[in-house]
């Protein structure tokens, strides 16, 4: 088992109000029939060369959360990913909207993959 | 504690979570309770943008409607020029400060990135890497016209103001916030869609403090206390029972109150027709809570807008962030509306609009309602006319309600008035807060016409023949003659022994007027311009006159004059220089001088006027005549008339009739009758006629026609040259013959020209038979 390296161009992580986006959230691939639906949500020229993996967390009441990949990790055929999403400060003034975050990634030779969140 | 979540996916086999949706929870409205919604009366505006969120989606969106936009724009409020800051997470540029969404493109002045305003990263592009403050600023004014989605107020003024940054959070210390809040003082409207959400209202001005910050809260209350600027609030969206410490500072800082605004969300139905579509409170909005007094609620949930990348890429989202920016949208919609309002008044007008019934009743929850822009944007009370001052809010200020104030006029000058009151506006006050109404000018006038009263009726009615029951009794002191037409007086006269004295109804006194044999029995004058030899300052045309004649022998006399309301008191001098009766002057006619003076009560020239158009006590004309008759042998009479007048207004304290010139009249006949025409029991009679009119004069309107938010007043002068563009010539043949004794035919042919003194008037032409029969 040994952790990979993802390069910035191959990481775009966010956070965004539209609904539709993420009405349907958690982990999306190249062959989920709403990968490419997601993927092209934002920016119409993104391909499957661009990301192949896309992470969508749940809904927050508010805006400030930030979503960050930890660590991926090759264990034989499969991606581990942890991913952690940071709440805004106790305390702190954000937007008032539904938000989400989420994480667009290119991995090299995916084939399977576990997410985990924390 | 933090919790692991866990997902397993294998390509082919995708495990995924569902979203829960809005979170947060409280209840919504309760049960029972009818959803009322406000009337959207503005048809013209309700287009594919107004509903949609793009030609390719064919799906609607009701975020406009529910508040009834459209109406405020029918009548012109699109919020145009008014200037909303928007304190958020940026605006439509890119790093480099190039605008980068299509949607904000119309009008690049409209669309502000004012220097120094990222207090995120201390420079003069205000660029949004989150996309929130896009969406709000686009709720406001995105685009009109461009085939999608446009803003509540799309005419508007809007400036960016970053203080959150990429996450969403606000990320500048307090007193770099209070820089933002002073910089942002310059607008008219400071929208804030963010806050401490999360927690439930504060309790005392410090506590709110304390989530605040004191430079934060000083810079609020600087904005509303001392600069009297609008501040907008999101409630928060964690279901709870009170907004956000931000949103509810309003209810323990009175320098807020009155234009601090706090928003909650309802339902709306967003364009994938999914969302609860109910109007209730969003489940996961704040609620109004303690600071219902100064709480509204508007679409907030399931909103449509257009997101920071370009290309028109519209996102449908939820929050109280996207009620707040209909509400300051909303704000400015009425501002632009009424230039007379204060800020303060503005938001009450708002509050007050609201829709509040039903559903929206429970004001824990919704405060004073759902925003009405319909209503926000119509009369609240009466409507009415400021008499003259120039200060809206003066104790001592005259008002007239609408519906008392008129000006009737003369048809001597009614088309002139007309031409000029043309597409001009006045201002009208709402009595509820002296909201300013733009109004018709023309509206309150009404104008006289000579032609108007060419009916069938009144024509058949001048040919009958005169059946006049004559009761005559003569004693001591004189005679008493009463006429009748049918079941009415027509006219009554007492003259006194030795004709010294004559007194009488409708002008029946005048012998003048009595001797134009062979005329006067065969037809009676008419009240449509063709008075041949009638004293046009003595008649009111009301049927209703009164006379009292003095005469001294033939050689002279006086009249004096008024009429049924007791208006009018005249009194003229009739000299009679040539009298047919006198001994050999029999050949000369007869001839008489008039002259002499009216005076009106309210009113000139028998036009009525009231309340802001009102006139003096005592208008006064001051007229000259002259009448002659002439028999050309047995068979032939000639009459000619011809009268002029200069007429002085009196002004009345306050009135919109400012000033005037003297106005100078002229009214004529012409005529030749003849008996015996053709056959001995037939006679006819051809007359030209210019019924009175005015030959020169000015009058000046002084008339509200803008008022300013320190509730000052301005009056625009509008100087009307009362004289026509035309002049009206009746031409009359009148035909009379008497068959039997108890059988009459009569026959009238009218041409008239220039009708009402218009050069715009079709010419009219009469033909009238009448045949009578006595049984």
């Amino acid at each position: 088992m040994q952790a990979e390296e993802i390069k910035s161009e191959n990481l775009k992580c966010s956070s965004t109000t539209a609904t539709p986006f993420f009405k349907k959230n958690g982990l999306f691939i190249v062959e989920n029939s709403d990968f490419f639906k997601k993927l092209k949500f934002f920016n119409k020229s993104l391909s499957k060369e661009d990301f192949n993996l896309i992470y969508i967390s749940k809904s927050q009441n508010s805006g400030g959360y930030t979503l960050e990949v930890e660590k991926i990790v090759k264990k034989k055929s499969k991606h581990l990913i942890y991913f952690k999403e940071n709440k805004p400060p106790q305390g702190s003034a954000n937007i008032m909207a539904i938000t989400a975050t989420y994480c667009f990634l290119k991995i090299n030779n995916l084939d399977q993959v576990e997410v985990f969140i924390n | 504690m933090n919790s692991i979540s866990k997902i397993l996916a294998i390509l082919s086999l995708p495990l995924l979570l569902n979203a829960c949706g809005g979170g947060g929870g409280g209840s919504g409205g309760a049960a029972g309770y009818t959803v009322p919604s406000c009337t959207d009366s503005g048809t013209d505006y309700q287009t594919n943008e107004y509903y949609t969120i793009g030609s390719n989606s064919g799906q609607t969106s009701n975020q406009l409607s529910l508040v009834c936009a459209s109406s405020a724009y029918a009548r012109g409020a699109t919020g145009d020029g008014i200037k909303i800051a928007v304190m958020d997470s940026g605006g439509p540029w890119d790093a480099s400060g190039s605008l980068s969404n299509n949607e904000f493109n119309s009008t690049a002045s409209d669309i502000v990135k004012p220097s120094n305003s990222d207090y995120v990263n201390s420079d003069s592009v205000p660029n949004d890497d989150n996309g929130h403050g896009s969406g709000v600023g686009c709720l406001i004014r995105c685009d009109k016209g461009d085939g999608d989605m446009h803003g509540i107020a799309y005419n508007s003024i809007v400036s960016w103001y970053k203080i959150i940054n990429s996450a969403g959070t606000v990320s500048v210390n307090d007193a770099t916030l209070a820089s933002a809040f002073n910089a942002a003082d310059s607008n008219d409207i400071i929208n804030n869609s963010w806050g401490t959400g999360s927690v439930n209202g504060c309790s005392s001005e410090a506590n709110c403090q304390s989530y605040i910050g004191t430079n934060t809260l000083a810079a609020m209350k600087t904005a509303t206390g001392t600069n009297g600027k609008i501040l907008v609030w999101a409630a928060g969206n964690s279901g709870l029972s009170n907004p956000s410490p931000q949103a509810n500072a309003v209810v323990h800082s009175s320098e807020l109150q009155g234009l601090s605004v706090t928003v909650v969300a309802i339902n709306a139905t967003n364009g994938d027709g999914s969302g609860a579509k109910d109007g209730k409170i969003w489940s996961s909005s704040n609620r109004c809570g303690t600071a219902a007094d100064y709480c509204i609620a508007a679409p907030g949930a399931d909103i449509t807008y257009v997101g920071r990348e370009n290309g028109q890429t519209f996102y449908i989202g939820s929050g109280t962030s996207m009620a707040a920016p209909l509400v300051s949208g909303g704000l400015a919609i009425i501002k632009q509306e009424f230039s007379s309002l204060t800020n303060a008044q503005v938001v009450s007008r708002l509050f007050t609009t609201a829709l509040d019934t039903g559903e929206y009743s429970q004001s824990s929850i919704y405060g004073h309602g759902l925003m009405n822009l319909n209503a926000a944007t119509a009369a609240v009370g009466d409507l009415r006319l400021l008499g003259g001052g120039n200060l809206l809010d003066d104790p001592n200020a005259t008002y007239y309600n609408l519906a008392n104030n008129s000006f009737s006029s003369s048809a001597a000058f009614s088309n002139a008035l007309n031409l000029v009151l043309k597409d001009q506006t006045m201002e009208i006050y709402d009595s509820f807060d002296g909201a300013n109404f733009k109004t018709d000018l023309s509206s309150f006038f009404t104008s006289g016409s000579y032609t108007s009263q060419n009916t069938i009726e009144n024509h058949m009615l001048r040919l009958e023949p005169k059946t006049t029951k004559k009761v005559k009794n003569k004693n001591l002191y004189g005679s008493f003659t009463v006429e009748t037409d049918g079941d009415y007086i027509e006219s009554s006269m007492f003259q006194s022994a030795g004709d010294f004295l004559a007194l009488g109804f409708n002008q029946s006194t005048n012998s003048f007027e009595n001797a134009v044999d062979p005329l006067s029995n065969f037809f009676n004058d008419s009240n449509f311009g063709n008075n041949y030899l009638v004293n046009p300052y003595f008649n009111t045309g009301s049927g209703q006159d009164y006379f009292m004649s003095f005469n001294s022998n033939s050689a002279f006399g006086f009249d004096t004059f008024t009429n049924a309301n007791g208006n009018d008191l005249g009194l003229a001098f009739n000299l009679n220089p040539l009298s047919s009766s006198n001994e050999g002057m029999k050949n000369a006619g007869d001839l008489q001088i008039v002259f002499g003076a009216n005076y009106e009560q309210n009113k000139f020239l028998n036009s009525t006027s009231t309340g802001a158009f009102a006139t003096g006590d005592l208008s006064n004309t001051n007229f000259t005549g002259v009448k002659y008759k002439k028999n050309l042998g047995d068979e032939f009479t000639f009459v000619g008339s011809g009268f002029a007048g200069y007429t002085y207004i009196d002004k009345a304290a306050g009135s919109y009739i400012d000033s005037s010139t003297p106005l100078l009249t002229s009214s004529f006949t012409l005529g030749l009758a003849k008996a015996n025409f053709i056959k001995e029991d037939q006679r006819i009679g051809f007359f030209i006629n210019q019924p009175q009119r005015v030959e020169d004069g000015n009058l000046n309107l002084r008339v509200p026609t803008s008022s300013d938010r320190d509730r000052t007043v301005t009056y625009s002068n509008l100087n009307v040259d009362l004289e026509p563009d035309a002049r009206q010539i009746n031409f009359d043949i009148v035909f009379n013959k008497t068959i039997t004794e108890s059988s009459n035919l009569s026959a009238n042919l009218t041409h008239v020209q220039n009708g009402d003194h218009s050069n715009s008037s079709n010419s009219q032409n009469f033909f009238s038979l009448f045949y009578k029969k006595t049984f």
